[in-house]
């Protein structure tokens, strides 16, 4: 200030130090003679000049001087204020830009206030939306993923259907060719069981002529046995003639015997009667037995004939029968022709009709085809809305403001919950696992000192289960060299890192690290969260 | 044995069996005979016959060698022959047979004559085995004969 103010005055000294000598030097050179009162004028002139320049100039200007300071002064204080206020807007964090700003103007501050709340609230809605976007874009995935598959496999059913189609079309031309053969046969058996109910017509009438016959066979057969029994009752009679011969030539015989010598002549005669009626005998009993071959040759005719009658009427009766049932099987026939003919032609038909199913089946494997094709760009199209709409969330998360959605200010609360229980593990320990709770969709929760050691972490079992691999996290485990650690510790501010893949769980993740301080502002640990993505954009 | 083998006999058959009966004690033969059935329940007699207007017992031939039943027919074949016995005049019987065959020299026996007994012993005739039935010797149911004519 003294440097200031002396600076401010050294140019009217220096003026006045040089006019002085100058003075003294015109006085000295011209003080005498004609051009002294001129000397002497100029430098009244000039001391009035100088005091006119002090008075008018100089000092108006030290105040405007002093003015600038001042305004100079208080725009520092408003640039930096203005500079806190846009860093934290810069950082996210919009709850510390909306506390009052030192410094700032009234109307700035309002101002600012005002743009802070508005922006809040935008990046609240945004946040809100995002979270509805991102579960709709999650939704409208997995229904395109449904229907991409779906349409996938329908596809595929279409090409079996197709092939199936083809198949059937082919058999229906094998079955229509087969109908217009069988309706060829058909005709052709129609053809030949009338040709048949003729032959067997003829057949009939033969057969009805050989029965005639057979009954006149039978009919005269009867009249050899009968014939045969008058010729068996000349032979009884014969019989009994030689059987009286031979009683009468042994009666002889006997009364010969008893005459004596006189019965000799006699007794030869009944001898010769008796070997007549032998022979008689013997001729008749070959006749007898010739007869009865003869007769048992006309029973076994007459037999033969009756049941060649029998058989023959059988015969007719069955060759009726079948003239019957050929006429039937004609008339089946001809049905089955005409059936044949109209088979045919519905196989022509159905052959026709599965053509055009066929060429309609194709034609929509290709429209489901093309659908498959474009649900799978729609699904390509909804996991990248689904990736944009995470980056939304990802870019409103940048923010922190006093919201439900706003994982700065969340994790920002638990590390002002993990700053009051500074030093006590078991308290730390409680509010680490206790954060699942009201934070379902975290992974872990950890706290790192400034070392970037691991001081306490907790796991959602709901989410990673029971087995936790071995290196994942451990207590004294050093994350030093981590990103988000270097940004906590170097910026002290509340950061999110980008998404990766989690060694927990394999999903998608992201960690939201924000310092926690002792209480007199210095850093003393870093909280930091992952937070799982799928079941964070479900919420 | 020369009277033997110069006897001639009537060969008749009775059932299955053949039987020779001496020609000198036939006196005819008659065929188809009609014949009375008995009320006499005798052995061996099958009824009674009109010969030469006298009635002719008539016993069955089988029935007097062998025993046993007879058959009874209304008419049979009949030999009337004639019985010589001992002290009794000469009798007429009839003997049913089923068939006569001729009359035939008596052969040689295979076994010995007994003596007194209606039927012989086997002869052989022209092949044939043939017993010998002796009238004579139906003294010994004479009084069968005496009981059937009562």
């Amino acid at each position: 200030m003294e440097e200031k103010r002396f600076r401010t005055w050294l140019g009217p000294f220096m003026l006045v130090a040089a006019m002085l000598p100058a003075g003294a030097l015109l006085e000295t050179a011209f003080g005498t003679g004609q051009w002294a009162w001129l000397v002497r004028a100029y430098m009244v002139f000039a001391l009035l000049l100088l005091v006119v320049y002090v008075i008018a100039v100089f000092l108006p200007g030290q105040r405007v001087r002093q003015k600038l300071a001042r305004l100079e002064n208080d725009c520092k204080v408003h640039q930096d204020g203005l500079v806190e206020v846009l860093t934290n807007f810069q950082h996210g964090d919009l709850l510390a830009a909306s506390l009052p700003g030192v410094g700032l103007p009234e109307g700035i501050a309002a101002s600012v206030e005002a743009a802070v709340r508005a922006l809040s609230g935008l990046v609240q809605q945004i946040q809100s939306v995002s979270v509805e976007v991102a579960g709709t874009a999650n939704t409208v995935r997995d229904t395109s993923a449904q229907l991409a598959s779906g349409s996938s496999e329908q596809a595929a059913s279409v090409v079996e259907i197709t092939a199936t189609m083809e198949e059937l079309a082919r058999t229906a031309a094998q079955i229509a060719t087969n109908a217009s053969s069988q309706a060829d046969l058909a005709a052709q058996s129609e053809a030949a069981g009338r040709n048949g109910a003729e032959a067997i017509e003829a057949a009939v009438t033969g057969i009805e002529s050989v029965r005639e016959g057979m009954g006149i066979i039978a009919s005269r057969a009867e009249i050899l046995d009968s014939r045969s029994r008058e010729i068996y009752q000349v032979l009884d009679l014969i019989t009994d003639i030689s059987q009286e011969t031979h009683i009468l030539s042994l009666n002889a015989a006997i009364e010969a015997s008893t005459a004596g010598e006189y019965g000799e002549r006699f007794s030869v005669v009944a001898r010769e009667v008796r070997r007549l009626a032998e022979r008689s005998r013997e001729s008749v009993e070959s006749v007898r037995n010739i007869l009865h071959e003869f007769t048992a040759a006309i029973h076994a005719v007459v037999i033969s004939t009756e049941e060649g009658g029998k058989k023959t009427d059988l015969v007719a009766e069955q060759a009726r029968a079948t003239a019957t049932a050929v006429e039937q099987l004609s008339a089946a026939l001809g049905n089955t022709a005409q059936a044949a003919r109209e088979i045919s032609l519905a196989t022509q038909e159905q052959q026709t009709a599965s053509q055009e199913v066929l060429l309609a089946v194709r034609e929509e494997s290709d429209v489901i085809t093309e659908i498959a094709e474009g649900l799978e760009e729609f699904t390509g199209a909804a996991i990248r809305l689904n990736q944009l709409a995470l980056s939304i969330q990802l870019l409103s998360q940048s923010f922190r403001l006093e919201s439900s959605h706003s994982l700065k200010h969340l994790v920002f609360q638990v590390a002002q919950s993990l700053e009051s229980v500074s030093g006590n593990l078991e308290a730390t320990d409680r509010i680490l696992h206790g954060v699942f709770t009201d934070l379902p969709y975290l992974e872990m929760a950890y706290l790192v000192d400034t070392e970037g050691g691991m001081v306490a972490f907790a796991v959602n079992r709901d989410l990673v289960g029971e087995d936790l691999e071995k290196g994942v996290a451990a207590v004294g485990q050093s994350y030093s060299d981590r990103p988000w650690f270097q940004a906590a510790g170097r910026d002290n501010l509340t950061s999110v890192t980008p998404v990766y893949q989690s060694l927990l769980t394999g999903d998608q993740c992201f960690s939201v690290v924000v310092p926690v301080k002792r209480r007199d502002g210095t850093q003393e640990a870093t909280l930091g969260v992952d937070v799982n993505v799928g079941n964070w954009t479900r919420i | 044995m020369n009277d033997v083998q110069n006897t001639q006999t009537l060969v008749v058959r009775c059932a299955t069996e053949f039987f020779l009966i001496d020609i000198d004690r036939v006196r005819r033969i008659e065929d188809d005979l009609a014949i009375s059935p008995s009320p006499i329940a005798a052995r061996a007699l099958i009824g009674l016959a009109r010969f030469g207007g006298e009635p002719l017992a008539i016993f069955s031939l089988k029935a007097l060698a062998e025993g046993g039943p007879c058959v009874r027919r209304e008419r049979m074949t009949v030999v009337v022959a004639e019985i010589a016995r001992k002290d009794h005049p000469v009798e007429r019987i009839g003997l049913a047979v089923d068939e006569v065959f001729e009359i035939h020299p008596l052969g040689e026996t295979d076994s010995d004559e007994v003596p007194l007994t209606v039927v012989s012993g086997f002869f052989d005739l022209g092949g044939r085995r043939v017993r010998r039935f002796n009238i004579d010797n139906l003294e010994a149911g004479s009084t069968m004969l005496d009981n059937a004519k009562e």
